[in-house]
């Protein structure tokens, strides 16, 4: 076995978090190195060091025994890594050959021409090599998902990339191009390169991989031989735990039910959903990536398309069906990015806050605007929630992360509602505004309101939530309650292990 | 995310503080450049300051000012408008042969209005409920109602309207004689319009409901959508406005002008149109600007082409100034954004 790649001591930190902390990592030639761990364990930093995206505070990289300075991504390029991203980038009207050499076209005879057949040919070979049967002319477009990955992947061959990064590459295949998208990483590693292959599915990783290594906090807990590692093991070093671990319960067992899907059905994402929101709790809903938690969220709200389900609302006149669309007048929506679609940032603070209740404040005929109560209820809000800002009239765009994040909970609080949508309510705030928004869920939740909470956070959806569904293959697949809500669990439910028979 | 956005208040100097009072009142640079260059063109070009002057720019306002204010609704709610000029050639040339035809001055504003609001919709279906690119739509309807008024006038100017719509429409009001001028002078009704119009949908923008809705749908329209605002129905209305603002230019051009004719807005207006809204403060991205800073951004370039014109000075370097403000405004809101 001989060292392809090694990382030492690499240290990258960003302001307030270490995201690698003294990581070192070794992938041989001619294995599958099977990297995980949750997200926010330092996967993607790993990669954008190795990338030439960003520059360690220390530590190096080296490849075949000799140090590379890894400045930029051309660098990377030179140095024989490749990446094969999971959401692929590429020039849709582009043909296949073109898409693979984009950077680097074969010149042909007259000055800035190019020399297609060159091209053709050369993707020819790179295809060929890996067993696929795409035609280098063909254009980008035509090509479903899982050939799109092998064009990718012949571009890496083509570059004579040693070193091939896999980037949670299964995540959006059938099991056919799964099956094919495996074949082709035995072919690179029978080829004699290094190869690192990052998923969360740890089947994956047992099938796949020769040795692993797991990240968390951005340290390495572990690594060793795929072969003398249980799956059990694996998901206690992801999560940090062990899996007799205790979950702070607070008790709450919800009321009557406020909200029930049924058959909930989005092509190729949902396969009939069904769920019961009830009274006073928080349910989380939980899943892995790619899962379709936020598609289930946008769905039901109507702002997605909906190929089949019903919905019913149980308010104070009974149960009642209620048609797509009209559950987001009803409810309010914390969504997963503020910054494209929770907030106006070029707006006023108090502005964003009275977004959501404008019919409040418009007064007689022409509906004109009483601006001052407007700004008045911003500024009770703001105090509530103690968002810190200059006034209430500074520009969102101004304000901290957390702070942002607050002041989209105070735009729909302000609403009163019955029902509260979160969709990583905490992505990019700090520690302290996390717990502060943390409290305010449980508050909520304590004062009636229903509350679905959505997060990638596994440390969060145990301690917010009281019952968990948990979403995979398009449906509920498993349901916690309680005490059964743990890391080990949730982990083990999400990538559909029964971590109690490993 | 690898930045920290430190906040600038506390520390700031007087030039910083003003910087920021500027950004949070875009509607001050038109104002305040308006202001200079009076103060500039009274005291160097001779004849601007005379009251015939100003009585005439007040007038001239009103030929574009209607526009204007559709455009600034437009951009608001972060679109763009180019055929507005031509859908008033089009409206206009069919009320006014319905005007010659039957002596109905109240039909052949009813047609102009209505023609003009058919372009508007057509705007409106296919920008905010085709999701089609407003640059694109507007930029076909803009040869289309061009081509639609040539081929329905065979390239004819329209004339004979009755006597009674002129006189109405490009009447002057109050004449007024002042020290040894030999003829009266009276506020032209054009301007008065203008003044009226700019006023309530001024108020309409910024203090209604509506009027909220349309910046917070050009500010996001995502986040708009999700917080409630019917964003397409929002973003329909403000070309249906555009429309029915056409539709009286096209009457007051018409009324001026004597006659309906196929290009009663010359094409190098549009730049005009778009440079009076974005000087008032809006911007392209949408979500920003005002009726006050767009007829201040008006008000300026008129008077620009005035004194020039009073100078004897060729057109086109109005043109070539009008065209670099443009550029250093858009500049200065790039800056503003940082």
């Amino acid at each position: 076995m001989s060292v392809k790649l090694h990382m030492e001591g690499v240290t990258k930190v960003f302001p307030g978090v270490k995201a690698l902390d003294d990581v070192s990592i070794t992938a041989a030639a001619g294995e599958v190195t099977g990297l995980v761990g949750v997200n926010g364990a330092g996967k993607s930093t790993l990669m954008n060091v190795l990338g030439g995206i960003y520059m360690p505070e220390r530590g190096h990289v080296e490849i075949n025994g000799r140090r590379v300075e890894l400045r930029r991504p051309a660098d990377a390029d030179e140095a024989g890594i490749a990446f094969i991203h999971q959401e692929l980038l590429y020039f849709p009207t582009l043909s296949v050959a073109e898409n693979m050499f984009i950077s680097r076209l074969p010149a042909g005879s007259l000055p800035f021409s190019v020399d297609k057949r060159a091209a053709q040919s050369r993707a020819q070979e790179a295809l060929d090599q890996l067993g696929s049967a795409i035609r280098p002319s063909a254009r980008m477009e035509t090509l479903s998902v899982g050939e799109k990955q092998v064009v990718e992947i012949a571009r890496a061959v083509a570059q004579g990339a040693d070193i091939v990064i896999f980037d949670e590459p299964s995540s959006s295949l059938s099991i056919k191009e799964k099956d094919a998208l495996f074949a082709m990483v035995r072919r690179l590693r029978a080829e004699g390169k290094a190869v690192i292959y990052i998923s969360h599915f740890l089947d994956e990783i047992e099938e796949l991989c020769d040795s692993y290594v797991v990240l968390r906090n951005g340290r390495v807990v572990g690594s060793g031989r795929v072969e003398e590692v249980t799956r059990t093991r694996i998901v206690e070093m992801i999560v940090g735990q062990a899996m007799s671990s205790q979950s702070v319960r607070k008790g709450r067992t919800g009321g009557e039910a406020r909200l029930t899907l049924e058959g909930i059905r989005r092509d190729g994402i949902l396969n009939g959903v069904d769920l019961e929101l009830k009274c006073g709790e928080v349910l989380g809903l939980w899943g892995l990536m790619g899962s379709g938690r936020t598609e289930l969220i946008r769905s039901i709200l109507g702002l997605d398309p909906m190929q089949g389900g019903a919905m019913q609302l149980n308010g104070g006149t009974g149960r009642r069906p209620i048609r797509h669309g009209e559950l987001l007048e009803l409810t309010a929506y914390v969504t997963e990015n503020r910054r494209t679609d929770g907030l106006f940032l070029e707006e006023s603070v108090w502005k964003n806050i009275t977004a959501t209740t404008l019919d409040k404040f418009a007064v007689g005929r022409m509906r004109v605007l009483d601006k001052a109560a407007e700004e008045r209820s911003a500024t009770s809000m703001i105090k509530n929630l103690t968002i810190r800002t200059p006034t209430h009239q500074t520009r969102a765009a101004n304000l901290s992360g957390g702070n942002q994040q607050k002041v989209v909970f105070a735009k729909w609080l302000n609403r009163q509602p019955n029902i509260l949508i979160l969709d990583e309510p905490t992505r990019g705030v700090d520690v302290g505004a996390k717990r502060e928004i943390g409290e305010l869920i449980e508050s909520l939740a304590d004062s009636g309101t229903s509350v679905l909470l959505v997060t990638s956070e596994i440390e969060e959806m145990v301690a917010l939530a009281d019952r968990v569904a948990v979403l995979r293959g398009g449906i509920i697949a498993a349901e916690m309650q309680g005490e059964d809500i743990t890391e080990a669990g949730l982990m083990a439910a999400a990538m559909g292990t029964d971590a109690a028979d490993a | 995310m690898l930045v920290s956005s430190k906040s600038t208040a506390g520390s700031a100097g007087t030039g910083l503080r003003l910087w920021h009072w500027l950004s949070a009142n875009p509607a001050l640079l038109p104002v305040a450049l308006s202001v200079v260059m009076a103060i500039i063109f009274a005291l160097t070009v001779p004849k601007f300051a005379d009251l015939r002057n100003i009585m005439n720019i007040f007038g001239q306002l009103g030929f574009l000012g209607f526009l204007c204010i559709g455009m600034t609704y437009v951009m608001v709610a972060g679109g763009i408008d180019l055929s507005s000029y031509t859908v008033v050639s089009a409206s206009a040339v069919v009320g006014a042969t319905a005007m010659v035809a039957t002596e109905s001055t109240l039909l052949g504003c009813v047609l102009m209005l209505a023609v003009a609001c058919t372009f508007g919709i057509v705007n409106g279906i296919a920008v905010a409920y085709l999701r089609m690119i407003p640059f694109i739509v507007t930029l076909s309807t803009m040869v289309v109602a061009e081509g639609f008024a040539i081929w329905f006038t065979q390239a004819q100017s329209v004339y004979g309207l009755p006597d009674a719509f002129i006189d109405n429409f490009s009447a002057r009001i109050l004449p007024v004689t002042l020290g040894i001028s030999a003829r009266p002078v009276g506020i032209p009704v054009a301007g008065i319009a203008v003044l009226v119009a700019a006023l309530g949908m001024g108020f309409v923008l910024s203090r209604t409901i509506y009027g909220r809705r349309v910046y917070l749908t050009g500010a996001n329209e995502a986040t708009a959508r999700i917080s409630g605002v019917k964003v397409r129905r929002i973003t329909f209305s403000t070309y249906v406005i555009a429309g029915i603002m056409a539709g009286i230019t096209a009457m007051i051009l018409t009324a001026d002008l004597g006659t309906a004719t196929t290009a009663m807005i010359r094409d190098v207006r549009l730049m005009d149109i778009i440079a009076a809204t974005v000087i008032g403060g809006a911007s392209l991205k949408g979500g920003k600007g005002s009726i006050l800073g767009t007829m201040f951004g008006l008000l300026f370039l008129t008077m620009l082409s005035n004194a020039f014109n009073l100078l004897g000075v060729s057109p086109f370097i109005a043109m070539v100034i009008k065209g670099s403000v443009l550029v250093a405004v858009i500049g200065l809101d790039v800056l503003r954004a940082k």
